[in-house]
């Protein structure tokens, strides 16, 4: 495993040291934290990038912003 | 089968210093994405027990956040949340890199940003209308990096994307967080910004 490298061994010591370490105390804290903030970036789908006009949630908030 | 798909398949066994960088990433983008409500607000003092320390920046920064929040209402925090970020013109604080870099918002790093993001097979979800350049973005895409590659190819992944997008403006963000005028939660959030971005780029120095 890459991880055995000396280079690798010294930037976790270093991780370690700088109080980037153990996690588990508050991992369900962050998993809380992680579902919401996993919303803001997802994966594009292949038609999504290629559908061209899509009438988007920002495309109907214009028209509705633009309306007299 | 799409490149996220299948590193999100790999399930890979993070480490404690890995998980601990991920969560760091995941409070980060919780803090800039919206107003933190009351829950969230609660949970921070117990993140600072955790990784409170006299001894380290990062740790005096946790300190210093988990007093911020224990001492402050949501309704407050999303007012300054509001008054700083979301202003009509120019806000106090920008929380967009193309700001930083170019001097102006939607410049070529959003540009550089979307090609990077589309090798990822990464991009914006259809109705958010903040450009991929946001702080909290940047964050979760640093998060789904680390949880889904910890392995050498992995981590220069995470490399390339952080010195690219984040490393050059973080300390400027940090920066101007600390100078907002008359802001009590935002302005403490300044030090675990620096520390952890501080951190994070000693580390990749190492690799």
């Amino acid at each position: 495993m890459t991880d055995k490298k000396p280079e690798n061994l010294k930037r976790r010591g270093f991780l370690l040291a700088a109080g980037v370490g153990s996690a588990g105390a508050v991992a369900a804290v962050a998993a809380g934290v992680g579902s919401k903030s996993a919303e803001t970036v997802t994966t594009v789908k292949a038609e999504e990038k290629t559908s061209g006009y899509a009438e988007t949630r920002h495309v109907s908030n214009y028209y509705r912003t633009a309306r007299v | 089968m799409s490149a996220v798909m299948e590193r999100i398949a790999a399930e890979p066994v993070l480490a404690d210093e890995d998980r601990a960088r991920a969560e760091h990433y995941a409070v980060l983008s919780r803090l800039f994405a919206s107003p933190p409500d009351a829950a969230f607000l609660k949970q921070l003092p117990a993140l600072a027990a955790t990784w409170g320390a006299s001894g380290s920046p990062l740790g005096q920064a946790w300190l210093l956040l988990g007093d911020a929040a224990r001492h402050a209402g949501a309704e407050e925090v999303e007012a300054e949340y509001t008054r700083l970020f979301l202003t009509i013109g120019r806000p106090e604080v920008m929380l967009f890199g193309s700001f930083y870099i170019a001097g102006f918002l939607m410049e070529e790093p959003v540009v550089d940003l979307r090609a990077d993001l589309a090798e990822l097979g990464l991009g914006r979800r259809i109705g958010i209308t903040e450009s991929e350049d946001h702080i909290a973005a940047l964050c979760d895409v640093m998060r789904h990096l680390i949880v889904t590659g910890p392995d050498a190819p992995g981590l220069a992944r995470q490399q390339a994307f952080f010195a690219g997008h984040l490393a050059p403006w973080v300390d400027a963000l940090a920066q101007a967080l600390e100078n907002a005028q008359d802001a009590r939660f935002y302005s403490r959030t300044a030090a675990l910004v620096r520390a952890f971005f501080d951190i994070e780029r000693l580390a990749f120095d190492m690799l």
